[in-house]
């Protein structure tokens, strides 16, 4: 039987493009002709791979702006949104253009059948297997239950690079000088702890993500950021990632997750995710923002009036039922407080303000009567932010509207933290008419606003652990060496000593941390040990809510998969990882550049509710770019 | 009255899904402009948002291919700053000299792409990067190039055939084996 290879229905049929007829026809050719089953095959092993090397270019997509106005204008229903949103363009339906899409419909009408099944070609996978031991007393792990034989020796806490890491000694065998914390400025030919002597790591969680917005800061200003400017993991830490809620009755859960590490292959990347829950016994206080516009000039509208409504906007989506958000604008003698509602429409209420004719005004707003005007507004029982909204961090004017407000605070009767939100160019980092206690962020997109109302609400949040203690320990049968990621310093314990984690760790309601480990296996070419734990975990803490001592382990079992196969998370906060260590140039990556980090943060795209991931990929191709011109950010 | 709504809304949340991709991809053919073609993309959506789903039903493709490209071409016209799409390729090394298998055994995708579509026609490598970057069928390519079914389906046949002559020789030794499975 001849065929024709020419002919585009193999193709079709590979596709699956074909009528159910013609299927049947082309399998018919198939069952007789070994001609046509190896054309077959060849089709489909080219279509192969293209499927295992296409994914959607992340440019092609449309901005989490955008996304948020047609958000807009699918809830308007459409038939008014049109008018709102438009570009100012006007259509042109040409005659030609009508005459096309009637007959091109027209045509393909009888062709059509809608096809509303959206497929996502990045299936769900599971987190590796993690089981929780209610017992101590197996072989590994064993070391836990054995820890009160260490409860009486000396504490040494050691500071290391952001995230503190200490180690208990236990069978340290090697000759390093007594209490000193080795450094390693130029990376040695193995930079990794060795695990087999020093077998316990314990995490501080205090990890914040000022890293984050100073490398966006600078990178958007045109300029690399220096190695001590990159704490990586604060840019990890920056993301929120979808870790589960804790199980009932548990105020925090811990999330173990394990697969290959992306930026060397030889070795294995452990994520580690703590998430803390809400607090079901107590409701949240209240809480009270004053958005203290005075430091615009709303009536001239010279600022970046497009980042304020999406600030507004995105701080009205979070704000719960007992919240409420007030808008001071107090610039001129007949300023005004307006509270916003749930239904407000935001540009209204600045075109309001704009305009004066805002029915709530108040005469006299002098520094004097705007602090006494606001104390008679703070919520006494609960909590207050006052947000200093300005477009010019470094003006003299902002110096005294800060001192304003520091006084305000003293004077409050309730618990009153400030912040600062600026809407205009200049960076924040390196301002020194900025207290250090003071929030302060630069928010240019609806993107940075969540991240901003995030972190200023997650600080009025309730404490639902303290006392935190996470203990890891490393079977010394598969590791041969771990390294936490972000830690640059390799820190030794001088024999006989106890560790302890610092006292005074607590997460508040929806805090997470996310730590990452990259592992040294045993051997030259090891298997994944299915019947052993790779990792054993204990968290102590402290619920908040019923003031119970807690205690949980986990384990972790390497089933040897690929960062392709790991959760979305767990390849996002990988490429974060890398990215901050390609910035830093640090020796530990070895397989990746800054395309390979794309690629990566791509893969974990799914989960990105606010946009802040596809805005990393933005700071990624900045940064490429920068990184042809070499330049480095200069403190002169 | 709710429950059409929220089909509506559900409707075009599936359509912004499933045609953002191609459809800046159309609109940055024409304009040349990424800020630009995200701007004629939100448009087009804004106004699918404005269209009762009953007249599109059946024929959504069609007429968002069609309102995007024309969109396009007034905006190119007014504004008048079309430049130079940035390629893809850009970002990944010249690999000409590997074969596809290889490239898939170093797991480098980008690269993988670029060296099969390096050698094919414009038409072809916009018809490929349609189906197999963004899962287009044959009708929705046909509608974005303004082509046939058949001229598609012809065209990818093609292109794919090119591909197979260029690197079937590399990949003789392991093709016994793939048609023993069949």
């Amino acid at each position: 039987m001849t065929i024709d290879p020419s002919d585009p229905k193999w193709t079709a049929y590979v596709m699956n493009e074909l009528a159910p007829e013609q299927r049947r026809q082309i399998e018919g050719i198939l069952t007789r002709s070994p001609e046509a089953r190896r054309l077959v095959a060849d089709i489909r092993e080219t279509v192969g791979w293209f499927e295992e090397g296409v994914e959607t270019d992340p440019q092609l997509r449309l901005t989490p702006e955008q996304m948020t106005r047609l958000d807009g204008g699918t809830r308007a229903s459409g038939w008014v949104s049109q008018a709102v949103f438009n570009f100012g363009w006007r259509v042109r339906p040409t005659l030609i253009g009508l005459a096309l899409v009637v007959i091109a419909a027209s045509l393909l009408q009888k062709f059509f059948a809608p096809d509303h099944e959206w497929r996502d070609s990045r299936a769900e996978v599971p987190l590796i297997q993690r089981e929780t031991v209610s017992e101590p007393g197996s072989a590994f792990g064993e070391s836990f239950a054995q820890d009160h034989r260490r409860n009486q020796q000396p504490v040494v806490e050691a500071p290391a690079y952001g995230m503190t890491v200490h180690t208990v000694p236990g069978d340290v065998t090697s000759n390093d000088s007594p209490s000193k914390f080795e450094r390693r400025d130029t990376p040695a030919a193995d930079p990794y702890v060795a695990a087999s002597a020093e077998i316990i790591t314990h995490c501080l969680l205090g990890v914040g993500a000022d890293g984050y917005h100073r490398v966006r800061e600078l990178v958007g200003q045109g300029a690399l950021p220096n190695d001590e400017q990159i704490r990586v993991e604060e840019l990890v830490n920056y993301f929120p990632y979808d870790y589960p809620e804790p199980p009932r009755g548990r105020p925090l859960s811990l999330n173990l997750e394990v697969a290959n590490c992306p930026w060397n292959d030889r070795n294995r990347l452990v994520t580690i995710g703590l998430r803390a829950g809400t607090n079901s016994r107590t409701a949240a206080p209240p809480l009270r923002i004053f958005l203290l516009l005075d430091g615009l000039e709303i009536r001239k509208f010279t600022f970046d009036r497009a980042a304020l409504v999406q600030t507004v906007t995105a701080l009205r989506e979070r704000l719960g039922h007992n919240d409420h958000l007030i808008i001071v604008e107090s610039s001129r003698p007949d300023g005004a407080f307006v509270r916003v509602a749930a239904s407000s429409p935001i540009s209204g209420v600045l075109e309001s303000l704009a305009s004066g004719r805002s029915p709530r005004q108040f005469p006299g707003a002098n520094d004097a009567g705007l602090r006494s005007r606001i104390v008679s507004e703070l919520d006494r029982r609960g909590r207050n932010e006052l947000v200093l909204v300005v477009d010019n961090l470094t003006s003299s004017k902002t110096d005294g509207r800060l001192q304003n407000l520091s006084r305000l605070q003293r004077e409050a009767p309730s618990p009153t933290a400030m912040s600062v939100l600026n809407l205009g160019k200049d960076s924040p980092w390196g301002q020194s008419v900025v207290p250090e206690e003071v929030l302060v962020r630069s928010v240019r997109n609806i993107a940075q606003a969540h991240h901003f109302w995030g972190e200023l609400l997650a600080r009025s949040r309730e404490r639902v652990a303290d006392q935190i203690s996470l203990q890891l320990e490393f079977d010394p049968e598969q590791v041969r060496a771990y390294r936490l990621v972000g830690v640059d310093e390799v820190v030794r314990i001088p024999a006989g000593h106890r560790l302890k984690v610092g006292p005074g760790h607590e997460l508040r309601a929806e805090q997470e941390v996310t730590a990452l480990f990259e592992v040294v296996p045993v051997g030259e070419n090891p298997r994944p040990n299915r019947s052993r734990p790779l990792l054993a975990a204990q968290l102590d803490y402290r619920s908040v809510a019923d003031d119970r001592n807690l205690s949980e382990k986990f384990v972790l079992i390497d089933d040897g998969r690929n960062w392709r196969e790991a959760s979305n998370d767990f390849r996002f906060a990988a490429s974060v990882a890398a990215y901050g260590m390609l910035l830093a140039e640090a020796p530990y990556q070895r397989t990746i550049n800054y395309y390979g980090v794309l690629e990566l943060a791509q893969r974990g795209l799914d989960l990105d509710v606010y946009g802040h991931r596809l805005e990393f990929l933005e700071l990624v191709k900045r940064t490429v770019g920068l990184q042809k011109k070499k330049v480095r950010f200069s403190a002169g | 009255m709710a429950d059409r709504a929220k089909d509506q809304t559900e409707s075009v949340t599936w359509a912004v899904k499933r045609y953002q991709g191609p459809l800046i991809t159309q609109a940055l053919r024409i304009t040349g402009d990424l800020e630009l073609a995200r701007e004629v993309v939100q448009d087009t959506f804004l106004r699918f948002c404005g269209h009762r789903q009953k007249i599109l039903n059946g024929r959504l493709s069609a007429w968002l291919f069609t309102v995007c490209r024309n969109r396009a071409l007034d905006v190119v016209a007014k504004e008048r700053r079309s430049q130079p799409v940035e390629d893809l390729n850009e970002w990944v090394s010249d690999d000409r000299q590997e074969s596809p298998r290889q490239i898939v055994s170093r797991r480098d995708s980008l690269a993988l792409v670029k060296t099969l579509i390096d050698g094919l026609t414009e038409r072809e490598r916009e018809i490929i990067r349609y189906k197999f970057e963004h899962g287009l069928s044959y009708r929705e390519i046909g509608d974005a190039l303004e082509l046939t079914e058949g001229n598609v389906g012809y065209l990818l046949h093609q292109a794919l055939q090119k591909i197979r002559k260029r690197y079937g020789a590399k990949e003789s030794a392991s093709r016994s084996k793939t048609y023993q499975k069949l």
